[in-house]
């Protein structure tokens, strides 16, 4: 078989995850990089690389929903803050204006992402009726719902202006926001977070890729392609836009519950109209309705604040009064970006490599 | 398992075994080695000689109980799959005379073969046999069964002659398992001379013969085998199965050499698939017809015209360094130069362009069963695929000559194959005396004393001369012309240089007693729409893009292009056939040959046109 990679005398290995050996030798190799990752990377990228993989598991989930079903979510931010009030509720400390039960991680990141979900179930009826534009007026609306509870919910979220402290790092007993020492080697609480995410971009990103061979993935793009003739198909609309809806909270939850620990705090305003069209923009730029484009995307969008901060300093604007800051720099060249991807690749990111692959592939033909 | 080398010393050592015994030897000691791989539905499915066998021995059961005894008929109407094997050799199996018919025969001609050949049972297909079978029933009353493969369509049909393939093969596990030793004591019995099959020739003029060949016919042929052309260098055996096992061709490749190299026999899923199941079986032996080699060819040159530059670049560099490895191979196979530019043309363009063909583990591959131009099979062996041109027909088992890499020339068909004599008579007809050779034609005496002598040298209608060992064909016999100046003329060289251009799918040259040569042309219809879109020429239909000027500009520049390489006259004129041929319309043959006189007869107009 060794010399015909193409035959395939079973379904398995016709859609396994990793179909070939390459695929498989590069997923073991980047696995040993990332488990190195902290020996080697400063503190400042460090964080960047683990809010990266949060970001890529929030966008996967976005991606669920709208790269591989088809229905457009703008409020993908709020699910994000769902997940990350759950856990600063149940794993966060109470204060005299919040409250917090110091639970374990163990409970709180499941039910994180299990309440984002449950919101994502309650709302996708609208995506059932609705659908285009129309979808994404409802789901605009729901950002501005959500902005207006988590202002004024204070006794959860703390409030406008002020917020909360996230979750506390505790995992099966262990009070992780030291840091721990296992022998001689001692993990900071930065560096527990990035293994904590690594573990869970690793998991979810092949839940996602996996998503794509199944049952559920088929009907998503079946209703993403033409919604009327997957219901023909047999294909419950409103089962399987319930199920995407669901996912991507899900994801969105997880990413959410994380992600505040790194910074100590969540607050409401974070979670703006801008917020979740970042999201969106990472799977433009990354490629929509593929799995490994919001992880690109994720970390382009992550590494480019740093990425100008480092070219700015090199010019010696960094400081002096330059007409922009830096947070101007980046939006600006971050929206340049969405502009180009759309226009010139839709298929974003991914897409320069999978046309850079096809051209090898294709070789000595074009197609 | 036995590796290849001992496969073929034992063949050797005990000689050639007619398939029925072969596979119940294979059975025997390797019953779990993959038999046949099948494709539905994307995969591959995996059938092992044990199996293989088993079903077998179901079919001849069922077969004997259904009353079917030595030198009884039954007929096969299908594509090819795993089916046709099973029943092929269960009827072989217990004495019985199988039948192979094309699946594009129309009714007409599906009647003729059943009555003709008496058959009493027919193996059909799918609704599309069956249906042409229902329509002739009545004409065939020999016909006392139909057993179909694919239920498909079929199930609401009321015929008590109809049965389904697994009614069938559970009626003969029924009978299996009241008598198990029953076939292989059958199988025993058959002895060398015992006719088993009869394969329709094509009949480009009159209606088609059936030729018997023996169980002693095959024996021979496989006793063969490690000194066929077929076979040198060979490291697994790996097979497409594609060409039709109707043909003798088909049937020496799939069911001679293939199972009597404990091959794996893959079936494409259908023929349209075939391009893409090569890829993805990468055989070890490619059995070819020119009309496929022409197809690759001009496909893989029409798919370079829209590569980017830089790709058109490295693939011209590569076809350079690929002609200096074909044109130094042909003189010497170990030639160290070649081997370096060879090894260049594959890094820069040729090994993927090989994978995508499907020819990457090709250790050998023979083009046969008509003639190809030199230049078609230049391309292949600059691409670096050893491939070689062999000649046979149905009357000798399609075992007669073919070049090996040891000993090739370019434009002959190569030395006589292990054990076959060749001489040429006064007239310049090529004459084959071998143990491969037919018996004769089955209810017609008179042919078979046209084509076979006492002496037993077969007479096969083909013209040809030598050129030291190697023989070159010059044509049918009855198709060669002889234009009013009295030259001799081979139209079919002529032929095949005009169908070496890519637009070019049928060429028919004309000038038997005229003063000058002519062809009638039909375009590849595929290739030269591609052309035309390119050069916004607005078409519609075959017909509309045949007759466009600029399309017979093009095609006149290709004919002059095949002049300026020919020996012989020149084509003077040309005229475009404006449909595209048909087997069904009675053009072509089942195997895809130009019918020249219905041709040059449904075309008269044309042809008096151009000599007005």
């Amino acid at each position: 078989m060794r010399k015909r990679p193409d035959l395939y005398t079973n379904y398995k290995s016709e859609s396994a995850i990793f179909s070939t050996l390459t695929q498989k030798v590069w997923f073991v190799l980047l696995l040993f990089i990332s488990l190195l990752l902290p020996f080697y990377l400063s503190n400042y990228w460090m964080l960047l690389v683990t809010t990266s993989l949060l970001i890529a598991i929030a966008s996967w989930g976005l991606n669920i929903v709208s790269g591989m079903a088809g229905q457009i979510n703008l409020a993908h931010g709020v699910f994000v803050g769902i997940g990350a009030y759950t856990s600063a509720v149940i794993g966060g400390v109470a204060t005299s204006s919040v409250i917090g039960f110091e639970l374990d991680m163990i409970f709180w990141l499941p039910i994180s992402g299990a309440v984002a979900a449950l919101i994502g179930v309650i709302i996708s009826p609208v995506s059932a009726r609705l659908k285009g534009l129309n979808l994404g007026l409802v789901t605009l609306a729901i950002v501005f719902i959500g902005s207006h509870f988590f202002s004024n919910l204070k006794f959860i979220t703390g409030g406008a202006g002020l917020g909360r402290k996230a979750a506390k790092l505790k995992f099966l007993g262990f009070d992780l926001d030291s840091g721990i020492s296992i022998g001689n080697l001692i993990l900071e609480k930065n560096d527990v977070i990035y293994y904590f995410s690594l573990i869970l971009c690793i998991l979810l990103g092949i839940g996602a890729k996996n998503l794509t061979r199944t049952k559920i993935g088929r009907a998503f793009s079946a209703i993403r392609d033409r919604d009327i003739a997957a219901e023909a198909l047999g294909i419950n609309l409103f089962k399987f836009k319930m199920y995407a809806f669901a996912l991507s909270s899900f994801y969105a939850g997880i990413a959410g519950s994380i992600i505040f620990i790194i910074s100590g705090g969540v607050e409401p305003g974070t979670f703006s109209l801008l917020y979740s069209i970042t999201f969106i923009a990472i799977v433009i730029i990354g490629g929509v309705g593929t799995v490994l484009g919001p992880l690109y995307g994720a970390f382009f969008f992550t590494m480019l604040p740093g990425i100008i901060q480092v070219i700015l300093h090199a010019l010696g604007v960094a400081d002096t009064g330059f007409f922009l800051n830096a947070g101007e720099i980046e939006r600006i060249v971050f929206g340049f970006f969405i502009i180009f991807f759309l226009v010139f690749e839709p298929r974003g990111i991914w897409g320069i490599w999978f046309r850079l692959r096809n051209y090898f592939k294709a070789w000595p033909f074009s197609y | 398992m036995q590796t290849m080398k001992e496969i073929f010393e034992e063949i050797e050592a005990s000689g050639g075994m007619t398939p029925s015994r072969r596979l119940r030897d294979i059975a025997n000691r390797f019953p779990d080695q993959i038999a046949f791989r099948d494709k539905r539905y994307g995969i591959w499915n995996e059938i092992t000689y044990g199996e293989f066998w088993q079903q077998v021995q179901y079919v001849s059961c069922a077969l004997n109980h259904f009353g079917i005894r030595k030198t009884d008929k039954v007929a096969i109407h299908s594509e090819n799959r795993p089916e046709w094997l099973i029943s092929d050799i269960g009827i072989q199996a217990i004495g019985g005379i199988s039948v192979g018919l094309y699946p594009t025969n129309p009714p007409a001609e599906v009647k003729y073969l059943l009555s003709h050949s008496e058959s009493k049972i027919l193996f059909a297909e799918d609704q599309e046999q069956v249906d042409k079978a229902l329509e002739i029933i009545d004409d065939i009353p020999n016909i006392s069964k139909i057993v179909y493969f694919e239920e498909k369509g079929l199930f609401r049909y009321e015929n008590e002659k109809l049965m389904r393939w697994d009614e069938f093969l559970e009626i003969g596990k029924r009978e299996y398992e009241s008598n198990k030793d029953f076939v292989s004591f059958c199988i025993d019995e058959i002895k060398s001379e015992d006719v088993a099959l009869m394969i329709y020739t094509s009949g480009t003029t009159g209606p088609p013969k059936a030729s018997m060949l023996s169980h002693g016919n095959m024996e021979w042929t496989a006793s063969i085998i490690p000194d066929l052309s077929f076979t040198p260098n060979i490291s697994n055996p790996e097979y497409l199965s594609y060409l039709p096992l109707c043909h003798v061709f088909g049937r020496l490749v799939d069911e001679i050499i293939a199972i009597n190299s404990i091959g794996t026999i893959n079936f494409a899923e259908s023929i349209d698939t075939v391009q893409r199941d090569l890829a993805e079986i990468q055989p070890s032996i490619f059995p070819a017809v020119p009309r496929i080699l022409e197809r690759m060819h001009a496909g893989t040159l029409v798919k370079m015209k829209d590569a980017s530059k830089l790709k058109q670049l490295l693939f011209k560099v590569a076809s350079f360094f690929g002609g200096i490895t074909a044109s130094r191979r042909l003189k010497d196979p170990n030639d160290i130069v070649a081997k370096i530019t060879n090894f260049i043309a594959q890094a820069l363009a040729f090994r993927s362009l090989r994978k995508k063909l499907g020819l990457l583990n090709v250790d050998n591959a023979v083009s046969g069963a008509a003639p190809i131009a030199p230049e078609i099979l230049r391309f292949f062996m600059s691409l670096g695929v050893p491939i070689y041109e062999g000649y046979g027909m149905t009357e000798n088992s399609a075992v007669a000559t073919g070049n090996t890499p040891d000993k090739v020339k370019l434009g002959t068909v190569g030395t006589a194959q292990p054990g076959v004599e060749i001489k040429l008579a006064e007239d310049g007809e090529i004459l084959v005396r071998h143990p491969g050779v037919f018996l004769g034609y089955y209810k017609n005496e008179e042919a078979t004393k046209e084509v076979l002598d006492e002496d037993g040298w077969l007479y096969t209608g083909d013209v040809g001369e030598f050129d030291g060992d190697f023989l070159k064909i010059v044509d049918r016999k009855k198709d060669i012309i002889i234009t009013s100046g009295g030259k001799n003329v081979s139209p079919s060289e002529l032929e095949n240089n005009i169908k070496t251009s890519p637009f070019i799918k049928e060429a028919i040259v004309i000038g038997d007693d005229r003063k000058f040569l002519s062809a009638l042309i039909g375009i590849e219809f595929d290739i030269v729409s591609n052309w035309a879109l390119r050069k916004n020429i607005a078409h519609t239909t075959y017909r509309n893009l045949s007759e466009n000027e600029e399309v017979q500009n093009l095609i006149w520049e290709e004919i002059k292009k095949s002049n300026e390489y020919t020996s012989s006259l020149p084509i003077r004129k040309f005229r475009m056939i404006t449909k595209e041929l048909d087997h069904e319309d009675g053009d072509l043959t089942a195997t895809q040959k130009a019918k020249r006189n219905v041709i040059m007869e449904k075309f008269s107009d044309l042809i008096e046109d151009m000599y007005k």
